[in-house]
């Protein structure tokens, strides 16, 4: 079972999210949270998705649209609310946590 | 249910370096609970996790737990499996010499690998 | 499925306990069960029941509380972190010689021993850092 990977920092202020990318595998998820939805903004994820093509990409709506960045996404990420946060967790292990 | 049920595979990645915060001790506390409950434990040091390992660790003036010392206790908890990622290791200037225990130096392969396999993976 | 949640962050310093707290009641409305929440480093601040919130602002403690009372959840904080923080319940404080005790009635004051046994005997395990 692939991993589920939390990273709640923006790559700017923190080495959360560098520390995540030597952990992440083939087919691993990622949900950005609190801080870490300034990673989806397009030109930081697109950074992302290039190097991960294999990852999937999610956002927690309610974080983002917060900091005013529902229109300023890359639209490849997707978002979910804790319904769906709760569903990644159902369908990856372990889940990690980036700080 | 049997024995090998309730022993997980738990992986500490430690990140933070000693004295800044309570968090490396922290996750030291919980490491070796981890052990005291013969779980399957790990510890991978990453990034600033490393200098938690550097030897000639003298925080007297601080009046706080020598963490080396405190981390030299792990195997005695029968806690062998250490890591270190080899990157945050060589862009330190580090080698496993500079450790107070002994490592087992990891690729980033490796650590994708090494995180695959656990139950639990509890960053620190 | 059986999930533990472990806390880190304290109120204002972090999100990590609200989000926690949004993920445990999603968890439950799914038909998840929670082992254990383990407040641990400085989430033990979410227990303190002197904080006074701005009137128009989310309470750190109040949700918790309500939270655990209504679902029957496990709220535990680590007595060691909480100890060195200034977070007592009664037992403490009256055993340390403390002035006063502020630990909320829902949580419980207990040893890493239940966070290892949490994260043995649940599932998943989530940890929602500082």
């Amino acid at each position: 079972m692939s991993s589920l990977h939390l990273v709640n920092k923006g790559n700017q202020s923190s080495d959360a999210l560098n520390l995540c990318r030597t952990a992440l595998a083939l087919n691993d998820s990622v949900l950005f949270i609190q801080d870490g939805c300034y990673n989806v903004l397009p030109g930081e994820l697109e950074v992302l998705i290039e190097a991960f093509p294999e990852v999937t990409f999610h956002v927690l709506e309610p974080d983002l649209r917060a900091r005013g960045l529902l229109n300023r996404r890359h639209p490849s990420v997707i978002m979910v609310d804790y319904n769906g946060f709760v569903e990644l967790t159902e369908q990856h292990n372990p889940v990690l946590s980036w700080y | 249910m049997a024995a090998e049920d309730l022993r997980r595979r738990i992986l500490f990645i430690l990140t933070r370096p000693p004295y800044g915060s309570s968090l490396a001790s922290e996750a030291l506390d919980a490491a070796l609970v981890a052990g005291v409950f013969d779980q399957d434990v790990s510890l991978l040091y990453m990034g600033e996790g490393l200098f938690q390992l550097l030897d000639q660790q003298h925080p007297e003036l601080l009046q706080t737990r020598n963490h080396a010392k405190a981390s030299r206790v792990l195997p005695e908890y029968d806690i062998n499996q250490v890591y270190v990622h080899d990157l945050s290791m060589n862009s330190r200037g580090l080698s496993p010499a500079d450790f107070v225990l002994p490592v087992e130096v990891l690729t980033q392969q490796d650590i994708k690998n090494l995180v695959a396999q656990q139950n639990a993976v509890l960053n620190f | 499925m059986k999930y533990a949640l472990a806390v880190y962050g304290a109120p204002y310093a972090s999100e990590s306990s609200q989000t926690a707290l949004h993920f445990a009641m999603a968890l439950l409305e799914k038909g998840h069960q929670i082992t254990r929440v383990f407040f641990y480093h400085e989430g033990v601040y979410t227990a303190n029941v002197l904080g006074v919130s701005p009137q128009d602002e989310l309470d750190p403690l109040r949700p918790w509380h309500t939270f655990a009372e209504a679902q029957g959840i496990e709220l535990v904080v680590c007595v060691a972190a909480a100890l060195k923080r200034g977070l007592l319940n009664d037992v403490e404080a009256e055993r340390y010689g403390k002035s006063g005790s502020n630990l909320d009635d829902k949580f419980e004051i207990a040893g890493l021993g239940q966070f290892i046994d949490a994260v043995i005997s649940s599932d998943k395990v989530i940890t929602f850092g500082c």
